[in-house]
């Protein structure tokens, strides 16, 4: 008699738990955040692990890779297959971890680094952080730029139960969140953030004067950190600055890149010199007066990267293979749908 | 707040019967007590207001007693109705003083309930703009009537937990279940959401 009453026991128990953690695991995926429409940016991250790992070129950074290079235009032109893995102000520890993650999965010909966070020693907004880590799978990587990016009131379990951060989304619950609470809908072409309209760039002031323009230990302990990793991993690492115009960059922050650069042997390419070889037209080309490229901006700068890919770094023309064309078909599909979208919704006339 | 009134009074030792030292213990208790909330008039006001309302009611016990005497409503269901809401508002008109930085603010909304009375904010939507939203709303109606509905429990003598305790293993899972839900989605902790935190292209 005792023994099945402990055995009813021990199942209620057991069931009693089970409905707990159902229950518990079900409100977190209803509660963060899914970001399908409004903000999207904290989709980025997470989207890459849908793609086939057999990119040739990964690009990381900010909204200055992510906004500014049409890997549509790189497929189109040279039949080079690349992923953008960007995020909203990506810290230079983020792009290391997140670069790190990437060579789990694959290992690309070429990495492309745009080194404008190495104005950042430490990390800014924890909005920011979880829109750069959250997207990642768990992994030595994901622990490594959590505890490299928390803020002093962040904490370690906030990222392994997200409801305790998000709680609070329960009184602004939408119709999406239900939706998509296990699956999503992508938002980025290979991490490319699309944007058709225009603003032209007027009136971007210089930047004032710092009282010091050294880039902090933390952000040369990172770059060092990339650096190695590429070379132990035989990917070879290029340094770029994309044309932004704001926020402004200081002669004195070029000198410091164009030294290390000069002393590891890896290429630097400066964007804001090369305007006239680009096309790059800051009255057309942006739509944000300046800070980022639009679609038009994007596309010029991929077609002159491209062609830097080809000849120097010898990336193979892909159009030959059935099945990357293919999935890239559909893509282009979307890339074309998407812009006719924008033209519609921003209310502009294509020009062919 | 029981304890430290017991052994502030029991410190200056009020004798039962002896008014003079029981209002001053009372006062000396009450000002303790608001002071203790903050070192600022609004709070040391409120606690005084309070001693000024428990002795008052302390004096007019005679007259209340003939009261009830005379029109026998003490038992009557609508009357301890009646005496809930009266104590109620009473607690939440006190409060007022907790929730202004001055004592200035404080008489000024109050004064303000009779000379800019405007009962239709209640029901056009102006509510709802104040940063909280509908279900905030809910949920606090509903956390009061939930204290209320304890509160009474209790007054008549009940005791909640041994009253779960007694109940079957799927209707005590769903109370203890159903309160730690609340407190994980309702509690006021960690950095809250805010949708304007992640705002990137600000254009």
């Amino acid at each position: 008699m005792e023994k099945t009453s402990r055995k009813k026991k021990f199942i209620s128990l057991a069931l009693c738990l089970m409905i707990a953690l159902c229950g518990l695991f079900l409100l977190q995926r209803l509660l963060v955040p899914k970001y399908v429409d409004g903000i999207v940016e904290g989709a980025f991250v997470a989207e890459y692990y849908q793609e086939e790992m057999d990119h040739d070129v990964i690009f990381i950074g900010d909204c200055e890779v992510y906004e500014n290079f049409s890997p549509a235009v790189l497929w189109r032109e040279y039949g080079i297959n690349s992923y953008i893995r960007g995020s909203a102000e990506q810290y230079i520890w983020q792009s290391y971890y997140l670069l790190e993650d990437a060579l789990r999965y694959e290992k690309p010909k070429l990495a492309v680094f745009n080194i404008q966070s190495l104005q950042f020693g430490v990390s800014q907004r924890e909005a920011y952080n979880r829109m750069s880590i959250e997207g990642m799978r768990w992994s030595p990587s994901k622990i490594g730029a959590i505890l490299s990016s928390m803020l002093p009131e962040e904490h370690f379990i906030e990222y392994v139960f997200p409801i305790l951060r998000y709680h609070s989304r329960i009184s602004e619950l939408k119709a999406t969140d239900v939706e998509y609470m296990f699956h999503s809908r992508p938002v980025t072409h290979n991490g490319y953030y699309m944007r058709v309209d225009v603003r032209p760039a007027e009136n971007v002031p210089t930047g004032k004067p710092l009282a010091d323009y050294a880039f902090s230990e933390n952000a040369w302990k990172y770059l060092d950190k990339m650096t190695e990793l590429c070379e132990k991993e035989g990917v070879p690492l290029l340094f770029i600055k994309a044309p932004s115009l704001y926020p402004y960059w200081y002669p004195q922050y070029e000198e410091q890149v164009e030294a290390y650069a000069k002393e590891h042997g890896i290429r630097y390419i400066n964007f804001l010199e090369l305007t006239e070889e680009t096309g790059i037209d800051y009255s057309t080309d942006t739509y944000d007066g300046g800070l980022h490229m639009n679609l038009s901006g994007a596309e010029k700068l991929a077609h002159w990267i491209g062609a830097v890919m080809r000849d120097d770094y010898g990336l193979p023309d892909r159009r030959n293979e059935e099945h990357l064309s293919q999935v890239w078909e559909e893509k282009l599909a979307a890339y074309e749908a998407e812009k006719q979208e924008q033209y519609i919704k921003y209310g502009i006339q294509e020009e062919n | 707040m029981g304890r430290f009134t017991k052994s502030v009074k029991a410190r200056l030792g009020a004798k039962a019967g002896k008014r003079i030292p029981l209002y001053i213990s009372s006062f000396i208790v009450w000002f303790s007590t608001g002071i203790w909330h903050g070192a600022s008039w609004n709070f040391i006001v409120w606690g005084l207001l309070n001693w000024a309302v428990l002795m008052i009611s302390e004096e007019m016990e005679p007259l209340y007693a003939r009261f009830h005497a005379r029109f026998g409503l003490k038992d009557k269901a609508f009357y301890r109705i009646f005496g809930m809401l009266r104590t109620f508002l009473l607690i939440c008109v006190l409060n007022i003083f907790d929730c202004y930085k001055s004592l200035a603010d404080t008489f000024r909304s109050i004064a303000s309930v009779f000379t800019a009375w405007d009962g239709s904010v209640l029901a056009d939507g102006s509510l709802l703009k104040l940063g909280v939203g509908a279900l905030d709303y809910w949920i606090v109606a509903a956390g009061c009537l939930l204290m209320l509905a304890v509160s009474i429990f209790q007054e008549r003598g009940g005791h909640v937990r041994e009253s779960i305790r007694k109940k079957p293993l799927p209707l005590r899972f769903a109370v203890w279940y159903g309160l730690f839900l609340i407190v994980l989605l309702l509690g006021a902790y960690g950095i809250g959401y805010d949708a304007s935190q992640f705002i990137y292209n600000q254009f």
